[in-house]
């Protein structure tokens, strides 16, 4: 367990840490959460946010004790300013599922990556933050909730606070979280889509035979799409040991659970799920994330046609 | 010998750049989009029942308005009905709020000082729109669901209007009586702003698209020119739309002309705004501000009297909504097989606009200055309220040279 030592600025009498968020490629929607946030920044913490292009400037450069950076590294400008962040500030964190592993613009990019012609920045190959810096903290999810950036804020700002908050969640799934029971499958049958109204209130839906990557996506939100009867679409990212776990692939863990609610052997569920499921379904938020193409025979490498 | 003057935008959603070329006599303007997010093309990739949720993640800000378009699109393809007007046009309107007040408050505030406004005033203004913008968060998530990327509807039954209210209407009252309390001072501030806005000048020839029939979710969208009212195909505006050599931003081919989306449009399109009470000002983009003013007012008059949302039902249906920004259309088609998502954003209709008003700006006002045409550029930029994340989210044709 790491300790915490912010150096603060001296501004009159008062000694303030400084705040910067800091935008690259994205809807911007975890920088409306910590918009919310600021009052809270200010006024518990007394810390002072000195950068946030939305409601005042972007950063300049200028020391921050704590840098919180949303989005994904889409061009060299973004590659520059990444590493100007990180020789300038104490602690950096990747908020939101674009900084930890490329989120959906990734995906955009793998299957529509050409240039224009002038006056835009060169773009690169679109990188998550933390694959381009060291960070140390990234907080997933999209966008990243309110709570948890609350926690991590509140880590790296107030001193004597013990353990990286997001820590505990880093290991659970969607589907801890979700109050949905799973229940044995009919037979193995999965759709793509469905008739919501057919939809049962209280049972899992894979185990009604609906795609759901509950069981592969790391928990935190609250299980709030799949309690209204929304199948996890991943925006999260993978749950940490199947990142930790290198010959562990999505389609892998799936098969497992589907396996086991259908009664069928994993092979037979596996195969089943590769004719079934594009790998696009399973990395829409991981499609350029490094973690997950590198995994042996990881299905991302046929959408990257090989490469 | 020729100049270039690049101003790198702030307090605008997205990342925006405005090149300046100065050559001689010659002002040539080029709104930029630097950073490709291609959304539009993951969205062809997934199944019916996501394109939604995967819609709203394509802004941060106007989340509602993209997760209602994608809504309709979706069931426009699959020949169904969006249930629950009501409720999204409840949802849509609360967005619409929101949005024109953390820009009026907090995103403008710096230009509307520059404009003449009490700084003092304007200050405290900021410190209270960031405590609504808080308040209208917790709104929206109560009612809907996430605060950002909210997940009414789709999969799961849409909630009735009435129940949302009762969960949220305490909040409501709380937000509707923080706006009347603060509704003469920001008044107050953008009248004096406006006063002074000759100093920006905008072209007054353009036209102005909105859905008519005064609500944000459904309408007849409308053309407004001069003095005379026409109907457009919106969808085919959305599969018109041509590729700039110098920018992600994908505009629509023109119906004869540049086309203004927005509060203003909307103003004019449902008689809330006249052209002959805009002409009494400088023809100025900064009557942008003006246009929201009166919007905050409609809207906090509209969710004071909420048995008006039922009535959206009666109201002709068709593909667009409004968003905060302008109008917006989500086209969904199959096409041998596959499907085909187009997204018109408003700050995709907006730029033509948006460049022809800065180079009128900088061309009438004769200015070298590098700080000035920052200035007057950022000005008159941030009075669209351009949003870059929704603008670069489109399939970017291929062009040579």
């Amino acid at each position: 367990m790491r300790g915490v030592c912010v150096s603060y600025s001296l501004i009159g009498v008062m000694l303030v840490a400084k705040v910067a968020f800091i935008s690259l490629s994205s809807c911007n929607g975890c920088q409306v959460t910590f918009l919310n946030l600021i009052p809270w920044v200010r006024e518990e913490l007394g810390a002072e946010v000195i950068a946030c292009p939305f409601i005042s400037k972007k950063w300049s450069g200028d020391y921050v004790d704590l840098a919180l950076i949303e989005g994904s590294v889409g061009n060299e400008e973004h590659l520059r300013l990444v590493r100007r962040v990180r020789d300038s500030a104490k602690y950096v964190v990747a908020v939101g599922t674009c900084a930890c592993y490329g989120g959906i613009q990734g995906l955009g990019r793998v299957l529509n990556a050409r240039e224009v012609s002038e006056l835009v920045p060169k773009q690169v190959t679109n990188k998550p933050v933390i694959e381009v810096v060291e960070v140390d903290a990234a907080v997933p999810r999209c966008p990243v909730p309110e709570e948890l950036l609350k926690e991590v804020i509140k880590y790296f700002i107030k001193p004597g606070n013990e353990g990286v908050p997001t820590r505990n969640h880093a290991f659970l799934t969607v589907c801890s979280q979700c109050s949905r029971v799973m229940k044995p499958m009919k037979e193995l049958k999965l759709r793509l889509d469905y008739d919501p109204g057919s939809i049962d209130e209280g049972t899992c839906l894979l185990s009604q035979g609906v795609l759901c990557l509950g069981p592969i996506t790391i928990g935190g939100c609250g299980a709030r799409c799949t309690s209204r009867g929304i199948p996890c679409s991943g925006c999260a990212g993978p749950v940490l040991d199947l990142i930790i776990i290198r010959g562990e692939r999505p389609i892998d863990r799936l098969s497992r659970v589907i396996a086991t609610l259908s009664g069928k052997d994993f092979s037979t569920v596996r195969r089943y799920l590769e004719n079934l499921i594009d790998p696009v379904l399973t990395h829409t938020f991981t499609a350029s994330s490094v973690l997950m193409r590198s995994k042996p025979n990881s299905r991302l490498l046929n959408l990257l046609g090989g490469k | 010998m020729s100049d270039e003057v690049v101003i790198d935008l702030t307090r605008i959603e997205g990342e925006g750049r405005v090149y300046v070329l100065l050559n001689g006599d010659e002002v040539k303007v080029r709104f930029v989009g630097i950073d490709y997010r291609g959304i539009e093309k993951v969205m062809e990739t997934q199944p019916p029942y996501r394109l939604p949720h995967i819609a709203s993640r394509i802004c941060g800000i106007c989340f509602i308005s993209h997760f209602v378009a994608s809504l309709k699109a979706l069931s426009n393809l699959l020949g169904t009905e969006v249930s629950e007007l009501p409720t999204l046009e409840l949802a849509n309107s609360i967005q619409h709020l929101l949005d024109n007040l953390l820009h009026l408050m907090v995103m403008s505030s710096e230009d509307l000082i520059r404009l003449g406004a009490d700084s003092d005033l304007v200050g405290k203004l900021s410190i209270k729109g960031m405590k609504v913008f808080t308040k209208l968060m917790s709104v929206i998530r109560k009612g809907f669901g996430d605060p950002v990327h909210p997940f009414i509807g789709w999969v799961t039954k849409l909630p009735k209007i009435n129940d949302v209210l009762t969960t949220v209407g305490d909040d409501l009252r709380e937000v509707i009586k923080l706006v009347n309390d603060l509704q003469d001072d920001l008044t107050r501030v953008v009248t004096k702003a406006i006063t002074n806005s000759c100093r920006y000048p905008g072209r007054s020839d353009y036209k102005y698209l909105a859905l008519s029939n005064n609500y944000l979710t459904t309408g007849v969208p409308k053309v407004f020119s001069g003095d005379s009212l026409s109907n457009v195909d919106v969808t085919e505006l959305a599969l018109s739309r041509e590729s700039l050599s110098y920018s992600y931003i994908l505009p629509p081919k023109y119906l004869g002309g540049v086309i203004r989306v927005g509060p203003l449009a909307r103003g004019l399109i449902n008689n809330y705004l006249s052209t002959r009470e805009l002409q009494r000002n400088c023809w100025s983009p900064l009557l942008y501000h003006l246009a929201r003013l009166r919007e905050i007012h409609g809207l906090i008059t509209k969710l004071s009297e909420p048995s008006v949302f039922e009535d959206v039902t009666n109201v002709p249906n068709s593909l667009p909504v409004e968003a905060p920004r302008g109008t917006l259309v989500h086209v969904y088609r199959v096409v041998n097989d596959s499907l085909r998502v187009r997204v018109l954003t408003p700050t995709a209709i907006n730029s033509r606009a948006i460049e022809s008003d800065v180079t009128k700006a900088l061309v009438e006002g004769g200015y070298r200055d590098p700080k000035v045409i920052k200035e007057v550029t950022e000005v008159i930029v941030r009075s669209y309220n351009p949003c870059l994340s929704c603008a670069t989210s489109s399939i970017r044709v291929v062009v040579n040279g």
